[in-house]
């Protein structure tokens, strides 16, 4: 490159490079939800990145293992799992609602930089959709921790299905752990009875005992569990300086 | 530090730090209709099949069956491909991000 920037981190990946007209994704808007509600509000749209965790690490005694399984009921863009929402208020687990965020943009945020700290351009001009990183602006951050795809094939025809599995690292706070909601999906199967046993998964399962989230890719029809294999992309990313928004979490 | 850089919040907390995967807004956008057993390929600059990037992509109608879930989206050089066979017509929303 002629002029610019170029940052990298200390695995080799960029962090930054003006030769992109790659934005940061930040940490905006954050709200909680429960179940059975729209996803995440009322007109949510399909071009913002939409990424939760259960509120609470509580269990209750729904569920496989009473875990807290999150995701987005595709058919009607409310959350859930199916039919019957998940988490919700009658099962407790994840505390009865998820705590979500909005990642964005810095370049669609109408963004005024302070007159200090370092401002990155993408060398088009100065307005706020020409701004590549503004570091004033990024209170809260999600970096990303993990990315794979809704194909894996640990577990079995068994009531926990078919899934990966991702271990959250101990020395950090697990309430602090998102998962990438956005283009989850689960749907109640027309025909069979409303149930567990009932609906396909895309989506994600928590379990803050043994400290792990597995991105589920199955469908079950009464106790029959089969694996799906999907080329859907799946993100667990860890929010930092998140405030009193992840404060609450025990 | 030897590298990289390290950014910290007005409270002091540092929300990027040297290994951090940061990760970027490339692109977004929604694709036309899609008719079942079709795709359609929208062209990214510079985009492969590695790891540092991922597209997220959902349909905007899809059906409340199981054919809900017969939906790809894969990764290629130079663009992503999202293919349908939910038997239901439906645009596909989508956002690009790179992590590396």
């Amino acid at each position: 490159m002629g002029y610019g920037i170029q940052i990298y981190n200390s695995s080799g990946r960029t962090v930054l490079d003006t030769d992109r007209a790659e934005s940061l994704l930040y940490a905006t808007s954050n709200n909680t939800a429960v179940g059975n509600t729209d996803f995440p509000v009322t007109s949510w749209s399909g071009s913002d990145l939409i990424i939760a965790r259960p509120a609470s690490s509580a269990t209750g005694n729904q569920g496989y293992g009473g875990f807290a399984k999150l995701g987005r009921r595709l058919y009607d863009n409310k959350w859930g799992r199916g039919l019957t929402a998940f988490p919700n208020s009658n099962n407790g687990n994840g505390g009865g609602y998820v705590v979500w965020r909005e990642l964005k943009a810095q370049s669609v945020s109408s963004l005024t930089p302070a007159n200090f700290g370092m401002v990155v351009y993408d060398g088009t001009g100065t307005a706020s959709s020409d701004i590549l990183f503004s570091a004033t602006d990024l209170d809260v951050t999600a970096k990303v921790v993990a990315t794979g795809k809704f194909n894996g094939t640990a577990g079995s025809n068994s009531a926990e299905g078919y899934y990966q599995e991702f271990t959250m690292d101990s020395s950090l706070d697990k309430g602090r752990y998102y998962v990438l909601v956005s283009n989850t999906a689960s749907v109640y199967i027309s025909g069979s009875s409303p149930g567990t046993s009932s609906r396909f998964n895309f989506n994600y399962q928590f379990n803050y005992s043994a400290g792990t989230i597995r991105m589920l890719n199955y469908y079950a029809i009464g106790s029959t569990r089969a694996a799906m294999s999907s080329s859907m992309d799946w993100a667990i990313l860890y929010v930092l300086n998140g405030g009193s928004v992840d404060d609450n979490f025990s | 530090m030897a590298y990289g850089f390290e950014v910290y919040a007005a409270n002091g907390t540092k929300i990027i730090d040297l290994a951090d995967r940061v990760s970027r807004s490339v692109a977004s956008g929604t694709t036309p209709t899609i008719t079942s057993g079709s795709y359609y390929d929208v062209s990214i600059t510079d985009m492969t099949n590695a790891d540092d990037w991922a597209v997220f992509a959902y349909a905007n109608t899809p059906p409340n069956s199981l054919n809900a879930k017969n939906v790809d989206c894969t990764r290629n050089t130079g663009y992503f491909r999202v293919s349908q066979s939910m038997g239901v017509s439906s645009s596909f929303d989508y956002i690009v991000i790179r992590t590396g």
